[in-house]
C-alpha cells in the first residue's frame, strides 16, 4: 500500500477560501490530515493599537466577507457592555432583521458552494440565484451587498422603511417558494444523497469533545444556539429554537442549514412585524476599560469577541475566536477513513471561512 | 450578548487542576488567547456553560517565561489554540498532544504577536 503526503489547498478548485490541509493517504483513503493556515493572514488583531474603537467597527466587519453584519454586531454589542450603554428596542430589532439576512445569504451561499463540491451545476446556481433575493433586501435597506456597516456603537446606523418592510416580505415570500424547488433535490435526488448520507460522521459525544460549534454540532444533536443561550439583541421576544438533527453526516449539516433557512425567514417576518418605534442609536461617549467577552451565534456558529480596554480610545486587545477556528478539530477528526474524493464535501460542510480564521 | 467575566488567576501549577475541574463541573472549553502586556504575557482561557462564562488566567513574564502546562489533554481542542499561541506569540507549551512544531499558522514574520517582534523593514 502506497502512503503518501498530498497538500490540498490552500489553492484547489473546490476550496472557496484558502485552508492549506496536507493530507496523509493510503492509496485513495486518507489516514491523516494536518491543517496549516496564515495565508491570507492580515494582522486585523493588531489593527486595534491604531483605529480608536469607533472606526474600529468598520475593522470587525471586515473580519469575514460573508457575516459581517453579525461580527460588527458582536464587536459593539461587546463595546457597549464595556461602556455601560443600552441600546434602544428598534435597533434591538432591526440587529435582528440584519442578522437574519445575513444568515439567509450565508447559508444559500453554503448551500451552492456545496452543490458544487459534488457537481451539481445546476443546483449550484439556482442556490445562488436565490442568494440574489436576500441580497437585494440588504442592498435596499443599507446600500450595500456583504458589508453593510449598519451596526455602530449605541444601535443602528441605517432604519428600514415600512416600504422597504413590505419589499423584504415579498422577496422573503418568493425565497420561500423557490426554495421548495431546490431543497428535494439536496435532501432527496439519490445521486445527492450518495454523496453526503453516512459520509463525514461526527457523534455528538465525538461534537462535544472536539468542541464543535453552530450547525455542525447540531447536526450531531447538539442543541447549541448561542441566539437561545443567550438571548442577544432581540432574541430573548423572538420565537427560536435550535434546528438539530442526529445522524451527524454530511447530510445531516446539509439539513440543519436548509432548516435554519425557513427559521431565519420566519424570524425576519416577526422582527418586521413586531419592529417597534423610537430611535436608532444612543450616543455613546467615554473610552472602554477592562475586559469583556462577547458572544453571538453566526451563520457558522458561536464567535467569541474579546476586547480589552486601557482606558483609552484605543483597545489594548481586540481577539476573535471564529466558528471555523472552533469546527476545525472535528474536520480534523472527520478526515481519517474517508475517500479522497469526499475531501472536497467534508471541508465544505464544515462550511469553512478561512479569512474570517486567520483574521 | 456579552458576559461580564469572572476572570480567575492561575499559575502554572495550579491551570490544569482548575481546567480540570471545570470540565468535570460541565464547563465546556470555549476558547484561549494571548494579550501581550507591557512586561510579559497573559494567556486566557475561556469555560462556557450555557450562558455563562468563566476564565483562568495565566501572567507570564515577558522573557524567559517558563514552558506551560498543555491543557490539550484535558480539554481536547485546546491544542489548536495552544498551537497557535505558540506560533503567534512564541509562547511554549509542554504536553501539548499534537504539536504542529511551528508549521500551523505560517506567516512571513515568525511570532509577530510576541513582545520582542519588530515591524518587517
Amino acid at each position: 500500500m502506497t502512503r503518501t503526503i498530498m497538500p490540498f489547498g490552500p489553492q484547489h478548485p473546490v476550496l472557496p477560501e484558502p485552508i492549506h490541509l496536507d493530507l496523509e493517504l493510503e492509496d485513495e483513503i486518507v489516514v491523516g490530515a494536518r491543517p496549516s493556515i496564515g495565508y491570507v493572514h492580515r494582522g486585523l488583531e493588531k489593527l486595534c493599537e491604531t483605529r480608536d474603537y469607533t472606526e474600529f467597527t468598520f475593522v470587525a466587519e471586515r473580519v469575514c466577507g460573508i457575516c459581517s453584519f453579525i461580527h460588527g454586531m458582536t464587536y459593539c454589542q461587546g463595546i457597549e457592555e464595556l461602556l455601560g450603554v443600552a441600546i434602544p428596542p428598534r435597533a434591538q430589532y432591526l440587529r435582528v432583521v440584519w442578522s437574519e439576512l445575513s444568515r439567509l445569504h450565508s447559508h444559500l451561499l453554503w448551500l451552492g458552494l456545496l452543490a458544487d463540491a459534488f457537481g451539481f451545476e445546476a443546483l449550484f446556481m439556482q442556490s445562488w440565484r436565490l442568494r440574489e433575493l436576500v441580497l437585494d433586501c440588504i442592498e435596499l435597506t443599507t446600500g450595500g451587498r456583504v458589508i453593510f456597516s449598519s451596526a455602530c456603537p449605541g444601535g443602528v446606523r441605517r432604519d428600514v422603511t415600512p416600504d422597504q418592510a413590505a419589499f423584504i416580505r415579498g422577496k422573503l415570500t418568493e425565497l420561500e417558494q423557490r426554495l421548495g424547488e431546490i431543497v428535494p433535490a439536496f435532501l432527496n435526488d439519490p445521486a445527492v444523497r450518495q454523496r453526503l448520507a453516512g459520509v463525514g460522521v461526527i457523534t455528538r459525544q465525538q461534537a462535544e469533545t472536539l468542541g464543535a460549534v453552530g450547525p455542525v454540532a447540531r447536526a450531531s444533536g447538539v442543541a447549541m444556539d448561542m441566539r437561545t443561550s443567550l438571548r442577544y439583541a432581540a432574541y430573548d421576544e423572538l420565537p427560536v429554537e435550535p434546528i438539530i438533527a442526529n445522524d451527524g453526516d454530511c447530510l445531516a449539516r446539509c439539513r440543519v442549514r436548509i432548516g435554519e433557512l425557513t427559521q431565519s425567514i420566519g424570524l425576519i417576518r416577526t422582527a418586521l412585524d413586531r419592529l417597534p418605534a423610537g430611535e436608532l442609536a444612543v450616543k455613546v461617549t467615554g473610552n472602554p476599560t477592562g475586559d469583556i467577552f462577547a458572544r453571538a451565534e453566526q451563520p457558522r456558529g458561536e464567535v467569541i469577541y474579546h476586547l480589552k480596554g486601557n482606558g483609552t480610545k484605543f483597545l489594548q486587545r481586540f481577539r476573535v475566536r471564529t466558528p471555523t477556528f472552533a469546527n476545525l478539530p472535528a474536520l480534523l477528526a472527520m478526515l481519517p477513513g474517508s475517500a479522497l474524493a469526499d475531501v472536497p464535501v467534508l471541508v465544505l460542510t464544515i462550511d469553512p471561512c478561512i479569512s474570517c480564521t486567520e483574521r | 450578548m456579552t458576559t461580564t467575566p469572572a476572570i480567575e488567576p492561575v499559575t502554572g501549577a495550579t491551570l490544569t487542576d482548575r481546567a480540570a475541574a471545570l470540565t468535570r463541573d460541565g464547563w465546556r472549553f470555549a476558547q484561549a488567547c494571548a494579550t501581550t502586556l507591557p512586561d510579559g504575557i497573559e494567556l486566557t482561557y475561556s469555560f462556557a456553560r450555557a450562558a455563562d462564562l468563566q476564565h483562568l488566567r495565566l501572567t507570564l513574564p515577558r522573557q524567559e517565561a517558563p514552558p506551560v502546562p498543555s491543557l490539550s489533554a484535558i480539554c481536547a481542542p485546546a491544542f489548536l489554540y495552544e498551537n497557535e499561541m505558540h506560533d503567534l506569540f512564541g509562547v511554549t507549551f509542554s504536553g501539548l498532544t499534537v504539536d504542529y512544531g511551528s508549521q500551523f499558522y505560517r506567516t512571513a514574520q515568525p511570532f509577530s504577536f510576541a513582545p520582542q517582534a519588530e515591524p518587517q523593514s
